[in-house]
Parts: C-alpha cells; structure tokens; sequence
C-alpha cells in the first residue's frame, strides 16, 4: 500500500447519504493490523478529517498480515462530489469506527491508480528501486580487451627483442 | 641432508594439481556444505552468489577459469576448475557467446601463458600426468622409448595445427542459426568428442562419463569410437615415446604462443657447456637445441615443456638456469656420485665457520 491512495467514488444523481464500500488489496507482510491506515476526507484542508469506516470482511495472507480489506464507510452527497477521499498510513491510534446506519445506498469506491507521498504518518519502510536499462551492457567487458592486448604487445616485443 | 631434486618437486606439483583438478571438488563440497545444496543443473539454488566465481554446477561447485591447462569438462563429479581454452574457444564459436563470457577469461588464459608459458604442460596438466604415469610404467617394464627425429615433431606439431583449425572451422560452420538438420549438432565441441581427456579424467575421477558407450546416431558411434581410440594412442604415446602426446596436443600449442617470450626462461651460459648431451638425452620431448645451442642464450621454444630435467642432470655449474624476469630461480650445478655437491659443500663451509 502506498502511504496515501487516493479514494474515488463514483458521484450519485441525487443527494444525501450513502455507504461507499469497497475493497483495499495489499501485499503480504505490510499491514498487520488496521490500526495502520485510516480515511480522511479532505474537506477541510490542510490535514483532512478522519473518516470512519467499517470493515465488512477480510482476508489474510498466511503470515497474519491483511491480503484484502473490504470497508465502508459514509459519504454524503457534498463529498461525493468532490470523490476526493484518501486512505492513509497511519501514525498509530484506533481508527475512526463507523457505528452509524447500516442500510444507506451503497456506492462503489475504488482505489485510484495515482498515489501521493507524504512524509507525516509515515510508518513503514519505504525504498527506491532505480532500474536503468543499459541496451548495450556487453559493451564494458571488451575493456578487457586492453589488457590483453598489452599481454600480447609485450609477448612480441619480447619475442622481437630476446637474446 | 640431501636437497630434494627438480624432479621431486615437479611430481609433487603434478601430484597436487591432478588432486586439485580433479578430486578438488570434493573438497570445496565439503567446505561449503549446507550452501550449496541442491543437486541438479546449473541453475541450483545455492547461497552463494550467481556473480560470483562459484557456483553450482551438476552436483558439485566448480570454477570456471580456464587457466591453460585445466581438467576436462565432461568429468562429471569431484572437479574444482573446468577450463580448457580448446572448449572455451570451440562453445563460444558454435554458440557465438557475448564478450562477458569469453573476455574475462581469455584474460585469465592469457596472462597465466604469459607468466610461465609452456610450464603448465610440464608442471600442471593433469592429462601429461596421467601420461607420465604411463611413462612409468614403461620404465618399470624396462622398455626403452622410440625417438622421433625433428622433422617428425615438426609434423607432429603440423598436425595439432591441424587439430586446431578442424575444431575451430568446425565449430564455426555448426552454430546454431545455420542448422540444417538436427546431425549438426553431434558434431557440437569436435576436439573434445576425440580428446582422450574426455574419457580418462572421468575415468580418474570415478565417475566414469554418460557417452563412453554411445552409439544412437552414427555420428555419435563414430565419436564414442575415435575417443576410445584416441585415449588408447595417448596411452600408447607415452608408453612407447615419452611425451609424444604433447606434440599434438591442441592446448599445448595455443600455450606454445607464450613459451618464448615469457619472462620464464630457461637460460644457458654457451661457454660452460661442454656438449655433453646429457640434456639432450634427458629431454621428455626429445628436443636437442638446448645441446646444440651456441649464441642465444635464453632457450624457450614452442615445444619446450619447461620440465628441467636438462638442468637437474647438466653436470657443468650454472651452465643451465631457470629466471623469471631475468631474476635466477635456480641453476645447475655438478653431481658426482659420492662428491659433495657444490652448494652442499658451500653449506658444510658455512656451518664449519
């Protein structure tokens, strides 16, 4: 999981409330509880407001850690217009728990593709791969040739030069 | 106390490397036991490191590294080092290997020529080891050993020309994008299909090769007969005429390019030599200029195996000498049965003082 994705809902034709659900897949080994990421709305920048959410099932790798997550959580019209949410690592703490009305129209969320890195609430080891890919890689070994030449060079020299 | 000669220190180098080449493995099984597990294909799971020089290979860890004289890579089990420059330049013609592959170790071949030239076939070769073995039990049947003439070797050395280019052409005309038929490729590495170390290190290493008998393809029979029949003329070579192998031994003659011009020489002083012939007579490769020779100094040539048995028995003092950039190793020196020899006297002088 990226430390923060964004959330898109799809927007509905009237207002009022709904219960966007959804499914958060992860690789196995980075989240271990759910206490490590949280939804926030950004309706009120800079920070966001932690949104709570319920989670309607999941799924576990087979070393304890969480392979998929399906959440829910509310959304009302105001926001669904905006389909800005964010699921975030977070710092440490209970997550917002969702104990509202159950029976809302559900809304489909998904998980955008683009991502946004952010250095608070960063609680997991994060690194760079750079991969350069070299079209001519074989190129560096024929150095080797320089030494064998000068091998050979000063092999006929003696050859050449011997008493 | 008497010093130990050249010839012991030569058969206890020979002794070692043949054990090193062949049965080193073994060894390097045991030492990294536990990181080197798994015991099928190159491609084994191993914990050390595929860029690394080691790797598995078959069952057993093995170095590539070609140095010029090296164990044969059909032998299956117990080797340490699988490099022969015949191979090396017959795979990489067929399979037209990359620059990474052949490079480094031609870099490898080149520089251990250069350093000490033909004195890898004297003092290394575990094939010429094998065959000094045969030599011995010529000795030890009391048989004496033919003499070839110079024009013979000079034939001799036509032939592994010959060898050499027949390989190289061949393995050149069987690579892969001009497959016609599937024949092709038994033809695959043609030197090493002939060479007798194909058969005998094996053999040696008891692990005795997967093609000794195979006869599938008619090209495949004719192969498993001529190795047969090339492993039973090396034996027979040094049986009846000392290093007679080594004239036409492709590897020999690819190392031959280095012998003069290596800061290795074998040196003689004209003035000390009294034309005896007694290194004429001693020579494993029945070579004569070391007798002969009048001006030039340094002796190298491209059949000289560097094996010094011409200055462990030059009974004239410093008249012969080893050097490695001009720097002596060592010389000869006069023996008498029954007289101190010179250094010996020099010890029992210094020890009197």
């Amino acid at each position: 999981m990226a430390a923060r994705t964004l959330i898109e809902v799809e927007a509905p034709a009237t207002g009022g409330k709904y219960l966007a659900t959804g499914t958060v897949e992860l690789a196995p080994g980075v989240v271990t509880d759910l206490k490590q990421f949280r939804i926030v709305s950004p309706s009120d920048e800079p920070g966001g407001q932690v949104v709570p959410f319920a989670v309607l099932s999941e799924v576990r790798w087979p070393d304890g850690s969480l392979m998929a997550v399906q959440l829910a959580f509310p959304v009302t019209a105001k926001d669904v217009a905006e389909r800005r949410y964010w699921l975030e690592s977070a710092a440490g703490g209970p997550p917002e728990q969702y104990t509202g009305p159950r029976d809302l129209p559900v809304l489909r969320f998904r998980l955008s593709e683009s991502s946004e890195p952010v250095e608070v609430h960063l609680d997991m080891d994060v690194g760079q791969l750079m991969v350069r890919i070299d079209q001519h890689p074989e190129l560096y070994y024929y150095w080797y040739l320089i030494p064998i030449a000068g091998i050979l060079g000063l092999l006929i020299w003696r050859k050449v030069h011997l008493q | 106390m008497k010093r130990p000669s050249i010839t012991f220190w030569r058969r206890l180098v020979q002794v070692s490397c043949f054990a090193f080449f062949v049965y080193g493995g073994w060894l390097a099984a045991v030492a990294l036991s536990g990181r080197a597990t798994r015991t099928s294909g190159a491609e084994a799971e191993s914990a050390i490191p595929r860029e690394s020089l080691v790797w598995t290979q078959g069952s057993l860890p093995v170095i590539d590294a070609y140095p010029p004289s090296a164990v044969c890579r059909f032998t299956a089990k117990g080797k340490a080092v699988s490099g022969c420059i015949i191979a090396l330049l017959s795979e990489s013609l067929t399979m037209a290997s990359s620059a990474r592959v052949v490079l480094p170790y031609l870099l490898v071949f080149t520089c251990a020529s250069f350093l000490v030239g033909r004195w890898w076939c004297g003092w290394v070769c575990p094939l010429s080891a094998l065959g000094d073995l045969f030599s011995a039990v010529r000795r030890w049947l009391g048989r004496d050993f033919t003499r070839f003439t110079a024009g013979w070797r000079r034939n001799l050395r036509g032939g592994a020309y010959g060898l050499l280019g027949a390989t190289l052409v061949i393995s050149w005309l069987i690579r892969p994008e001009r497959y016609k038929s599937t024949w092709q490729c038994w033809f695959f590495l043609p030197f090493c299909q002939v060479c007798p170390a194909r058969l005998a290190c094996p053999l040696v290493a008891a692990a005795p090769p997967t093609t000794w008998g195979a006869f599938g393809h008619p090209v495949q029979s004719f192969f498993t007969i001529a190795g047969w029949a090339t492993l039973g003329l090396f034996g027979a070579a040094f049986v009846t005429a000392r290093r007679l192998w080594c004239h036409v031994c492709p590897i020999g003659l690819v190392t031959s390019w280095f012998n003069r011009g290596s800061p290795l020489e074998l040196v003689k002083e004209p003035t000390r030599c009294n034309r005896c012939g007694a290194c004429a007579d001693a020579c494993p490769m029945g070579l004569t200029h070391v007798r002969d020779e009048k001006g030039h100094t340094v002796l190298n040539n491209a059949e000289c195996i560097l094996c010094l048995r011409c200055l462990e028995l030059c009974p004239r003092d410093d008249c012969l000498a080893l050097k490695f950039a001009r720097v002596p190793l060592t010389k000869s020196h006069f023996k008498v049965p029954g007289r101190p020899q010179p250094l010996a006297a020099k010890e029992q002088k210094e020890k009197s003082e």
